[in-house]
């Protein structure tokens, strides 16, 4: 049973009967419950921020390396540019 | 084993007042069938925190999550121009080495003139060869 589609005011849920006369009411089994589910969102934000921590550092790292590949790159084509003026000249000269 | 499966006694309870359950199990896309609450009640049984200090851990967790987040996207949209420009760059050394080959070619198909032009001649032939090679 999913609850995301019921209204909250109508809704009853199953407990196993030896788990409901163990604790012995109703309150402290929803309690319990709230607990329980606190505890499993605390584990599971914890897994999403570890995650995005991860993600985030590799994105910080791109962010340093990527500026020094556009430097390389821009070398490159000023020295392709230079080649290119003097293959004009070359040509030029022949023509 | 399944609980359902083995046909266990099942008592309802009546959880209306109880917004939390309902929202922490939709944040979790959490069941709530038999199993899965016996599960999350046991798992609250053996919690050593109050429901008071979880509460409060959540709203930390999820402030952090929620500064992590923009944190990313920040560093994502940074990137994203950096990339651009990146991407702009390698696209104008592949159409100007482009250019420069097709004139490497025309350049084969002559005779140098003298020796400075042979050199010059020679050393963009190798280049743009060996270039080739690796574009």
């Amino acid at each position: 049973m999913r609850l995301t589609h019921t209204k909250n005011s109508n809704v009853k849920l199953s407990v196993p009967r030896d788990l409901y006369e163990k604790i012995g009411n109703q309150e402290k089994i929803i309690e319990l419950m709230r607990i329980g589910l606190l505890s499993l969102r605390v584990a599971s934000l914890d897994r999403e921020i570890a995650d995005l921590v991860e993600r985030t550092e590799a994105l910080k790292k791109r962010v340093v390396e990527l500026p020094y590949e556009t430097e390389k790159l821009k070398k490159l084509l000023e020295e392709f540019i230079k080649d290119y003026k003097t293959l004009e000249t070359l040509l030029n000269v022949r023509r | 084993m399944n609980i359902q499966a083995r046909k266990v006694s099942l008592k309802r309870i009546r959880i209306g007042e109880s917004c939390r359950i309902h929202e922490l199990a939709t944040k979790l896309d959490a069941l709530l069938d038999a199993e899965s609450i016996q599960k999350i009640v046991e798992f609250g049984m053996k919690s050593a925190c109050s429901e008071e200090q979880l509460a409060q851990t959540v709203k930390e967790l999820e402030e952090r999550k929620k500064q992590l987040e923009s944190d990313f996207q920040k560093i994502a949209r940074q990137l994203n121009e950096q990339e651009s420009k990146y991407v702009g760059l390698r696209n104008e050394i592949s159409r100007v080495f482009t250019d420069n080959r097709i004139q490497v070619f025309h350049l084969c198909a002559r005779s140098p003139s003298s020796r400075h032009e042979r050199l010059l001649r020679d050393e963009l032939i190798r280049k743009y060869i060996a270039y080739s090679k690796l574009m």
